[in-house]
């Protein structure tokens, strides 16, 4: 965890855009931009004020360091930052400074030179309650300003920014010496004496223009030390921040200078739009300084939230993501020092599509961090057991005697090739496993078989040790049929062999269809167009990729690409999340199919079965080239999809090796009917006709059950893991009629203990 | 409105009541009241409750 946490080091959330690495003042622009944008001038003059001291001084005098490095400047007009600045302090309000009621401190500092950069520095220290103490040789204040700005705009907001604050001043007294008030009580000295002035020894020292004399920290900072006006008042603000430092610790230091902006300019936001020309006299109007405000495009790195699902459906930014994660994490560990558990929801809804470090400059990778924190809450049995128990349960199955298979093909003594269909190809439709496999014999007829799952649900659930027995199974599986090369039709599937069994060599089905020279039955599509959706997990399978582009042209459809190629995330299914949160999982899938309004062709079963769900028009690669299921195809339900994979047994028993299964599981002790509007919630729900069955044969044989007589029906329930399903049902013939079924995850507890003593021992 | 529905514990052949039962879910343990054979001690928990308030403490506790 570790690991993952440390690579956020590098992560560019708080990185300061190009325009404020360039302003003197480094003033937060996203936030005055935003305020601009909702006209909230007097929000936007705080922030702007906050940051430059005199407001009104510097809108009137900025020169724009910001322009040149906005990237608008390349391709229309930087945003007219100074003019929206100018635009906010004319339409401002309440431009007051905050009265703190704060007591003075008793710290004593002097500024010699009352102009723009020494006042500057009294304004942030009188505004702390330091006690200010200002020597101007002359006998006004405002320095170089009388030269530059109407004296009533320059006086009005020094003025007004001093108000409140407490300080003194003598005109008329030129200070050239530091003995001259040395018996002032003074621990710090700010020089800003100005072009040409005095700089009491303090310039060009080993740390910059500052010295420590005798126990006073002596800065020299301002024009004095070259700057014009704007960087000198913005000097005497960076002084004033050193001073304190220096009062604080003793050491002298210089405010740090933020690091070079490196966010990559994002091209769907900088699209060419012409800077507003201002209307009211020489600002803009309400409207304009929103329009100008909104060309500003907020460069900031957000690659992450821009392509990583996770990040953009919960729309927190990635420091945020780490925190929660670390604290639920922190949670399973010790749950007494931490009661929240913020991201446990959150954590499994991540698809593992891989994208996040792909997007990311700095390649921080959050979705191995979210797949290590599941680990930590399986260990630490804090994740919800419900999340991931139907797609555990839905492995176990695949890979039990009912439906797994491993041979060699009939009458081959060796393997040089086996089809690994993966588990829910044969469970959509078991001649999805079927049609493929016997053009593989033809082709190659010593091409065994091996159907079950590769274990991704247990790595998903973050169950390791059970994952370790997966991976071990297949690895022995393997070995039994003679280490031959695995043919894979499911991407997700090779990309998790390829990872944990790197020793099996692997190649995909599309690539074998391609080369070993597939033709096609019909040519039904011929003319269409269709989108190739390549699935998450085949990103850097380029020539699978390419594999499926020349068998969809060989039936005379020109594929289209989707706009951003393979630059996108998973269907929704990868990770399992559907359980933990279905509104992501929608989200994701809905995100997905508006890349493109042309329908797909797909190469992962579970792109086909979650698109097609959704109600977009999309075809497998295998539908296409096999003429198996159409677009208005129906999807069988979560237990017509275990029966589909009992037939694929069962039928490949008997068509290839001549075979009877010899243990023929019942899936269901009972007949059972319903209607299609229980069919539909039962599948909504997952809940499987052995459920039912597993239910109502308690409630039978231990009659404790509901009766309801209006209805009579009897409701009874039954723990099965994690999950209580409920069962509403009434004889019918020899079967059951079914009316409802329903789960929760909650546990009823004590049942079994009424009127202090135990009443049921046979109660899970 | 809808009338109240009589429910039968099918063992005892007794009416059901409201009891409190306790539930337990993520470490956490509540108490509420719902119908019990007063007999017994079964548990009936209806579909609205299931999918209603029940689920919604669910999330909540999920999400805490």
């Amino acid at each position: 965890m570790e690991k993952y946490y440390k690579q956020y080091d590098t992560c560019r959330q708080n990185e300061k855009p190009f325009c404020s690495v360039a302003c003197p003042f480094h003033i937060d622009v996203m936030d005055f931009q935003a305020k601009m944008a909702n006209s909230n001038y007097n929000a936007a003059f705080k922030t702007f004020r906050n940051a430059v001291g005199f407001p009104d001084i510097v809108a009137a005098l900025c020169p724009e360091y910001c322009a040149s490095a906005c990237p608008r400047g390349e391709l229309d007009q930087s945003v007219q930052l100074n003019l929206l600045e100018k635009t906010c302090v004319a339409k401002a309000t309440k431009k007051d400074p905050t009265d703190y009621n704060v007591p003075l401190k008793d710290r004593r500092i002097a500024i010699i030179g009352a102009g723009t950069s020494g006042l500057a520095c009294a304004v942030r220290l009188t505004q702390k309650k330091y006690h200010v103490t200002i020597y101007e040789k002359t006998d006004r204040v405002g320095g170089k300003l009388w030269d530059m700005l109407p004296p009533e705009l320059f006086l009005e907001d020094i003025k007004r920014q001093f108000q409140f604050e407490k300080y003194a001043l003598h005109f008329n007294t030129e200070i050239k010496n530091i003995d001259e008030i040395r018996s002032e009580g003074f621990e710090a000295i700010y020089i800003a004496t100005g072009k040409n002035g005095f700089d009491f020894g303090a310039m060009n020292r080993e740390n910059g223009h500052c010295l420590i004399d005798d126990g006073i920290a002596v800065f020299a900072g301002g024009s004095l030390t070259g700057k014009d006006q704007v960087g000198a008042l913005a000097d005497g603000l960076d002084m004033a921040w050193s001073i304190e430092v220096f009062l604080k610790t003793g050491r002298l230091e210089y405010p740090e200078n933020p690091a070079p902006c490196k966010a990559v300019t994002d091209p769907d936001k900088l699209i060419k739009t012409e800077g507003v020309i201002p209307t009211d006299n020489g600002l803009f109007s309400d409207e304009e300084a929103a329009a100008e405000a909104g060309r500003c495009i907020r460069c900031q790195c957000d690659a992450c939230m821009k392509y990583c699902d996770v990040y953009a459906y919960h729309n927190k930014w990635p420091m945020k993501v780490r925190d929660d994660i670390m604290v639920t994490v922190a949670f399973s560990t010790s749950p007494s020092m931490l009661k929240k558990t913020p991201a446990k929801r959150l954590m499994n809804t991540c698809t593992r599509c891989g994208l996040c470090n792909e997007v990311c400059p700095e390649n921080i990778e959050i979705g191995g961090m979210l797949l290590e924190a599941r680990r930590y809450l399986h260990k630490q049995d804090t994740m919800p057991g419900a999340y991931h128990q139907f797609w555990v349960r839905d492995m176990e199955f695949t890979n039990s005697a009912f439906a797994a298979l491993a041979r060699k093909a009939p009458g081959q003594g060796k393997c040089t090739y086996a089809f690994f269909p993966g588990c829910q190809l044969g469970a959509a439709d078991p001649q999805y496993v079927l049609e493929p496999y016997q053009w593989l014999l033809s082709k190659k007829q010593d091409t065994g078989l091996m159907i079950r799952c590769c274990g991704l649900p247990a790595e998903w659930a973050g169950n390791e040790e059970m994952h370790d027995k997966e991976i071990a199974v297949i690895r022995r599986e393997w070995e039994q049929l003679g280490k031959p090369v695995l043919i894979l039709a499911c991407t997700s599937c090779r990309k998790h062999l390829m990872e944990y069994l790197p020793e099996i060599e692997t190649i995909s089905l599309y690539e074998v269809l391609d080369q070993w020279g597939f033709e096609a039955k019909t040519r039904k599509q011929e003319g269409m167009t269709y989108s190739i959706f390549d699935p998450c997990s085949a990103r850097h399978m380029k020539t699978t990729a390419q594999a499926v582009r020349n068998l969809a042209g060989q039936l005379g459809i020109s594929p289209e690409e989707l706009p951003k190629g393979d630059k996108h995330g998973c269907c929704g299914y990868g990770g399992q999340g559907s359980i933990a949160n279905p509104n992501y999982t929608a989200y994701v899938a809905k995100s997905r199919i508006e890349l493109s309004e042309n329908p797909y062709i797909t190469y992962c079963i579970n792109c086909r079965d979650i698109f097609k769900e959704e109600g977009k028009p999309v075809l497998h690669i295998l539908d296409l080239l096999f003429d198996i299921s159409e677009e208005n195809t129906k999807l069988p339900d979560v237990t017509e999809r275990r029966r589909n994979r009992i037939e694929l047994k069962e039928t490949l028993l008997t068509e290839i090796w001549g075979e009877k299964m010899a243990k023929k599981k019942e899936l269901c002790k009972f007949k059972l009917v319903y209607g299609p509007e229980v069919k539909g919630k039962l599948n909504k729900q997952k809940i499987l006709e052995e459920d039912l069955c597993e239910v109502i044969e308690f409630g039978e044989s231990s009659k404790r059950r509901t009766f309801n007589p209006q209805k009579g029906t009897f409701t009874c329930y039954r723990e099965l893991g994690c999950v209580t399903y409920w069962v509403e049902y009434r004889p019918a013939g020899e079967g059951y009629e079914i009316l409802s079924a329903y789960t929760h995850r909650m546990k009823i507890e004590l049942e079994g203990v009424w009127n202090g003593r135990k009443t049921d021992t046979d109660l899970r | 409105m809808e009338e109240k529905q009589t429910l039968i514990c099918d063992k005892c052949k007794v009416e059901m009541a409201e009891y409190e039962v306790q539930f337990s879910y993520l470490n956490r343990s509540f108490r509420h009241k719902v119908p019990r054979c007063p007999q017994c001690g079964q548990v009936y928990i209806p579909e609205e409750l299931a999918g209603g308030r029940m689920s919604e403490v669910e999330k909540l506790l999920e999400d805490k």
